[in-house]
């Protein structure tokens, strides 16, 4: 029989017939499957759980779900792990943070002592003069303060993935209001998804052993069976869709809620959503209130009930409301003494069960009472109690010493009312029951249970009914109807409950302990003390938000589910005003720390392929990216290629150019509207370069206009822009009336470029077209067939060769492909690649769109005046050019050959006098001109022909000279012949 | 000129030889015969899922204000889909003799996207066309079958796998058989129809042919864990044989 563990019990949710084996910090700890890394570790021993962020100070477990960030530990290289909810797995090696050389013994504790050196805010005061200390003290605080440490070489965790949902009801949390809203709505036909964060469904009632009452068909069962009944039901509905374990980190607009299960984010899209997310215990503030040994009520009963750990030998219970006695009968119940309950309320209920029990039994019920400092060398000792007066101060003088080795809290709750704050409720301090509960609802959200400040399980039972009806009411379900008076029956029954439970409420005020000089702590994520908190008031950062971020309370890991309420409270105190008054700090998501590579999920990169990608391959392309697009840089080398090209014949594969197909009675009519060329006029046959730009006559993008029928044209994009392109077209065509309409065919069609002095004879041999001069001239194109396929035709030169755009339906390319390669054999053919293309392009002046120009180039001043026609009645971009023309150009891009063999860069600067004027767009060296050549905006004084330039380059300056016309074939006779 | 015919690869042609397919012509396209075994291809669709490359399908894309008075005649009126659903049809070619099966898919309510077999595309488009000189109005007939892509998911966890990539709202009830809808899958701009086959779940997602296989790859990727498999016309043969 293992004797570190307590006896069987019904809640247990460890399986003792497996054993799990794991190392902490060296040693090998036995588990069983369904412990916790903390419940198993705490089992065999361990008390210091971590060292505080700033001081060092000891911490052990507190809060046992995950709520605090005592527990946090690196465990299989994962930092910051709450090892409270991590479930144990064999080999798992854990290790201990911020802790040197053990959490034992941590020589950083000495900080503990320095805090006269280090009060509050103290970085925006001391370590600042002079000025150079700073960036030396930063460094030493980075290494000694904070939490885990991410190890940069590790392999970069594999697993993150993402998914998305739908449903009708979501129902976050799956305690009895949860599991009751749940089935309540999809009885009544909704589709309803429940998401909980726990290894089981039940919430609170999972740890609960006393039998309750005023629960209609449950009555005098125990909380854990009572869980067991509702799971079971709900489990039982097809309706139901369960997440489990996973918790919804945030509610964001049009009902998403972020929802992590492990190392998924499911993106969970709800119409309706019912919050029953419970509400989480927090800790009273006392001097040395972060020792280990002090846990939370609910705490305890963890460890007693689903781990069988036995949390101390000697307890004080400190209450002040009903739930301290269940967590002292279970204490009892688990053989451990109980010195003393100390419930700071002035009268108790004397019918309730669990008091009479303790009674009994002759446990101490000190009332009045509370704990006024606990003691102990790094763990708890003994705790001072002392009586309160009217006003609920401790008595001065009147505390006592009770010597223990654990302290329970059980004295307050705060509603996890996040989520509703996310989704457009509004809470506010209730005064009766002392908590910040939901007073708003949005018309889409509905709570129920511990979240409406209500702890009372008859109650949370109607709720959690309530809600899941009108959920299902909501969304207009026909047997939601039916469910109408049952709904407002409970109704009555519950308004009737919650009267009588706010008759019996006696809230105190916040029991401020008398400061000794220990600390009392506030944040225990950021170790922020009652002292601080005061001193912050004190200088003047009095509103709750100034005082939060000055501080950094609740700033921490647990983000104020332990510190939210004492925070407030005291800043309420130190100025005077009500609790209401102050208020609370916006509650942003995430609500749990989520590692941010469950928000990544899988790296998703789009990637686009040409039909001929493979051949760029086969023939060993170097292959780069153009946006999204692969395509290949050479072959064999642009300066090789480039001579091909100009010399015998080349191909290129120019399938990445947007194509658009336009039909339609009024096509013609849109693209006068949005290029600044005229195309209604544009004979079939014909091909005419465009250019569109924007209301203020910037140059958006331009192509290729193909007229191949009355209302059938052919549009070519630049690479990379056709999305948009046709997305600007629609919007000018919408509601306009016209008819067009556009279609994207640019991954249907395979497009290659032929071009050299012998493209001709090449593609004469594919084709029974006659290609001659005459009969199909520069700026025409044909349907016919190439190798059998069926293809269109375009005469244009990009490169400024005679040449031809091949376009085929994308299936047949790598065949067209390889029949051109195999005709144009004998006559040198090439393929060539981008650079070559951006080379020949470049010494025949034609401008590539993004590079060449910018958010602030006009055509005009782009030198493409030509493709601007004035007369045009109307086309976007006219008033501005106009305008533009009238007052005359400022800049000018410009041609320029440098003088000597120097080099210059695209972006590199053109000066005048010493000071940048201008910049290059392009540069390359031309194999033509054995010179680099390139395009530059310059301002207009300095861009007539012939005018000398200097470039600023690599540190030095270079000498160009403006070159007006194109380097090569000025008159485009290659081009036409 | 005497060539030989040429072959129509799809953009996953080098993804099927690498998974080692066998390919067969199938109305002058290549396409994956089978993987491995048929039978176990089959199988494996049946208890998880699988995907098959089904680009070849013809795709004709109709737009226009009076696009929907092309179809009259192909539907009585109370089948004819509504935005967001697909129906099958029969076309008749200008024969009056030969008849083609087309799901038509209807976008918008004027925009369909009409899907056949892939022998049968041409006389689709020919009976198609007749239609809109028919109609003569603004209605506009495209043929994409060499711009989209199509890869289709069959098979218990196609819809999982599927959620994973899209978020659209593919729950059962909402996204019943034969519903069509546009949105984002793996960041890229697709189509997705859900067109079981008899009682298999099965799905089929357009995409522009240049995302083809970074689409086929992300499918496979992210299928990992419902251990999706890629299935060929054979074992898509003893799929619908027994549907």
């Amino acid at each position: 029989m293992d004797t570190s563990r307590l006896p069987s019990h019904p809640a247990q949710e460890i399986d003792c017939t497996q054993k799990v084996t794991f190392s902490f910090a060296g040693r090998q700890i036995t588990a069983y499957a369904g412990d916790t890394v903390a419940a198993a570790l705490y089992a065999a021993g361990v008390r210091i759980f971590s060292r505080s962020f700033k001081y060092h100070r000891p911490r052990g477990l507190l809060c046992c779900s995950g709520r605090c960030p005592n527990c946090l530990m690196n465990v299989d290289g994962t930092p910051n792990v709450r090892t409270c909810l991590e479930p144990v797995r064999e080999g798992l090696q854990v290790h201990p943070q911020n802790a040197w050389p053990s959490l034992q013994w941590d020589a950083l504790a000495v900080i503990d002592k320095l805090d006269r050196l280090l009060p509050i805010g103290f970085y925006y005061k001391t370590f600042i003069q002079p000025r150079f200390v700073w960036p030396l003290a930063e460094q030493v605080l980075r290494r000694i303060a904070g939490l885990g440490k991410v190890d940069h070489q590790a392999q970069a965790k594999e697993g993150y993935d993402h998914q998305y949902q739908h449903t009708e009801v979501a129902v976050v949390g799956g305690g009895p209001a949860g599991l009751v809203a749940a089935r309540e709505a999809a009885l009544l036909g909704a589709r309803v998804t429940l998401i909980d964060d726990q290894p089981a469904l039940g919430g609170h009632l999972r740890i609960q052993t006393a039998a309750y009452t005023g629960v209609s068909e449950y009555t005098g069962l125990r909380g854990l069976d009572i869980a067991h009944r509702l799971r079971e039901t709900v489990k039982s509905l097809p309706g139901v869709d369960i997440i489990s374990p996973a918790f919804a980190f945030g509610c964001y607009e049009g009902g998403l809620l972020g929802v992590v299960r492990g190392k998924r984010l499911i993106h969970l899209r709800t119409k309706r959503l019912v919050v029953a997310t419970g509400c989480y215990e927090y800790p009273p503030v006392f001097p040395n209130n972060d020792l280990p040994g002090v846990m939370l009520g609910s705490s305890v009963q963890r460890l007693l009930h689903l781990y069988r750990v036995k949390p101390g030998n000697r307890a004080l219970v400190v209450t002040n409301n009903d739930f301290g006695f269940r967590v002292a009968c279970d204490l009892v119940a688990a053989s451990i003494e109980v010195a003393a309950v100390v419930d700071a309320r002035t009268s108790l209920l004397e019918h309730n069960d669990q008091l009479q029990q303790l009674r009994a039994i002759g446990v101490p019920i000190l009332a009045s009472y509370s704990i006024q400092e606990a003691r102990g060398r790094k763990h708890v000792q003994e705790a001072l109690i002392a009586p309160l007066d009217a006003q609920g101060r401790p008595v001065a003088n009147a505390a006592r010493s009770l010597s223990c080795d654990l302290i329970c809290l059980s004295t307050g709750f705060v509603p996890a009312g996040a989520l509703l704050s996310q989704s457009g409720c509004r809470l506010a301090y209730d005064a009766t029951l002392g908590e910040i509960v939901p007073q708003q609802l949005a018309p889409t959200v509905f709570t129920a249970g511990d979240v409406s400040g209500v702890h009372h399980l008859p109650a949370t039972l109607l709720q959690g009914q309530i809600a899941g009806i009108q959920a299902a009411a909501s969304l207009g379900l026909p047997a939601a109807e039916a469910a109408h008076d049952r709904c407002t029956n409970s109704q009555q029954e519950l308004a009737e409950i919650e009267r009588q439970y706010r008759l019996q409420m006696q809230t105190r005020p916040l029991v401020s302990s008398p400061r000794n000089g220990k600390k009392q702590f506030v944040c225990l994520c950021e170790d922020v003390t009652e002292t601080d908190l005061c001193d912050s008031v004190a200088e003047g950062f009095n509103e709750i938000e100034l005082l939060k971020r000055y501080s950094t309370v609740s700033m921490g890991p647990c983000q104020g589910k332990m510190c939210a309420m004492a925070s407030i409270g005291i800043c309420a105190r130190e100025t005077g005003r009500s609790i209401a008054e102050t208020g609370t700090t916006t509650a942003r998501p995430p609500i749990q720390p989520v590692s941010l590579g469950v928000l990544a999920g899988r790296r998703y990169h789009p990637v686009k392929r040409t039909p001929l990608h493979s051949k760029h391959v086969a023939l060993g392309a170097e292959m780069m990216d153009l946006g999204e697009w692969k395509r290949p840089y050479a072959y064999t080398s642009p300066a090789e290629e480039h001579k091909a090209v100009r010399e015998r014949v080349g191909l290129i594969d120019v399938s990445t150019l947007g194509k658009l197909d336009v039909k339609g009675r009024d096509a013609a009519r849109l693209l006068d509207k949005v290029y600044t060329h005229i195309f209604s006029t544009l004979p079939v046959g014909r091909v005419r370069y465009g250019i569109m730009c924007d209301d203020s006559g910037v140059i958006l993008d331009d192509g290729t206009v193909s007229r191949l029928a009355e209302d059938h044209f052919f549009i070519t994009t630049t690479t990379g822009n056709v999305e948009f392109v046709e997305q600007w077209f629609k919007s000018w065509a919408a509601g306009s009336g016209m008819c067009v309409h556009l279609t994207n065919v640019t991954a249907g069609l395979a497009a290659m470029n032929l071009a050299g002095p012998q493209a001709r004879a090449v593609l004469s041999q594919l084709t029974d077209l006659d290609l001659s001069a005459p009969a199909f001239p520069y700026l025409t194109c044909a349907h016919s067939t190439v190798a059998g396929v069926p293809a269109l035709l375009l005469r244009i030169g990009f490169v400024g060769e005679s040449g031809w755009e091949i376009h085929v339906p994308a299936e047949c390319g790598e065949h067209v492909w390889d029949a051109v390669m195999k005709a144009g054999h004998e006559f040198g053919i090439a393929p060539f690649g981008v650079e070559a293309q951006r080379i020949l392009r470049l010494e025949k002046k034609h401008l590539i769109v993004g590079q060449d120009t910018d958010a602030l180039s006009s055509p005009l001043e782009a030198d493409m005046g030509w493709a601007v026609k004035f007369d045009k009645e109307d086309f976007v971009g006219k008033k501005a050019l106009v305008s533009l023309q009238q007052q005359g150009l400022r800049q000018k891009l410009v041609g320029f050959v440098l003088r000597d063999g120097s080099l210059v860069e695209g972006g590199s600067a053109v000066i005048v006098n010493g000071k940048p004027v201008g910049r290059v767009a392009s540069a390359r060296v031309s194999p033509y001109l054995g010179k680099c050549i390139g395009l530059a905006w310059v301002p207009m004084e300095i861009a007539a022909d012939g005018t000398p330039l200097q470039i600023h380059t690599n540190g030095a300056i270079a000498l160009a000279d403006i070159v007006g016309s194109p380097f090569y074939d000025p008159e485009g006779k290659r081009l036409r012949a | 000129m005497a060539v030989p015919r040429p072959t129509k690869r799809t953009a996953l042609h080098y993804s099927h030889l690498a998974l080692g397919a066998v390919m067969v012509d199938d109305n002058g396209w290549q396409r994956p015969e089978q993987y491995g075994s048929p039978e176990e291809e089959a199988q494996a669709v049946r208890a998880g899922v699988g995907l098959c490359d089904i680009s070849p399908v013809g795709k004709l894309d109709l737009k226009g204000k009076e696009s929907v008075r092309v179809l009259e005649p192909l539907f009585s009126p109370d089948a004819l889909p509504r935005a967001g659903q697909a129906q099958w049809t029969i076309l008749k070619t200008s024969d009056g003799v030969t008849e083609v099966r087309g799901l038509c898919c209807r976008l918008g309510s004027d925009h369909v996207l009409m899907i056949t077999g892939p022998g049968t595309v041409a006389a689709a488009e020919q009976a198609l066309k007749r239609h809109v000189e028919v109609v003569d109005g603004c209605a506009h007939l495209t043929n994409l079958t060499s711009a989209l892509a199509a890869v289709e998911l069959v098979g218990p966890y196609s819809r999982n796998l599927l959620c994973k990539l899209t978020a659209l709202d593919l729950s059962l009830s909402q996204f019943p058989d034969l519903t069509c809808a546009q949105g984002s899958v793996a960041q890229v701009h697709a189509l997705v129809v859900r067109a079981d086959i008899g009682s298999e779940l099965a799905y089929e997602i357009y995409c522009g042919r240049e995302f083809a296989e970074y689409l086929w790859h992300t499918l496979r990727d992210a299928g990992q864990e419902f251990a999706a498999v890629p299935f060929g016309a054979a074992a898509q043969r003893l799929l619908r044989v027994g549907a």
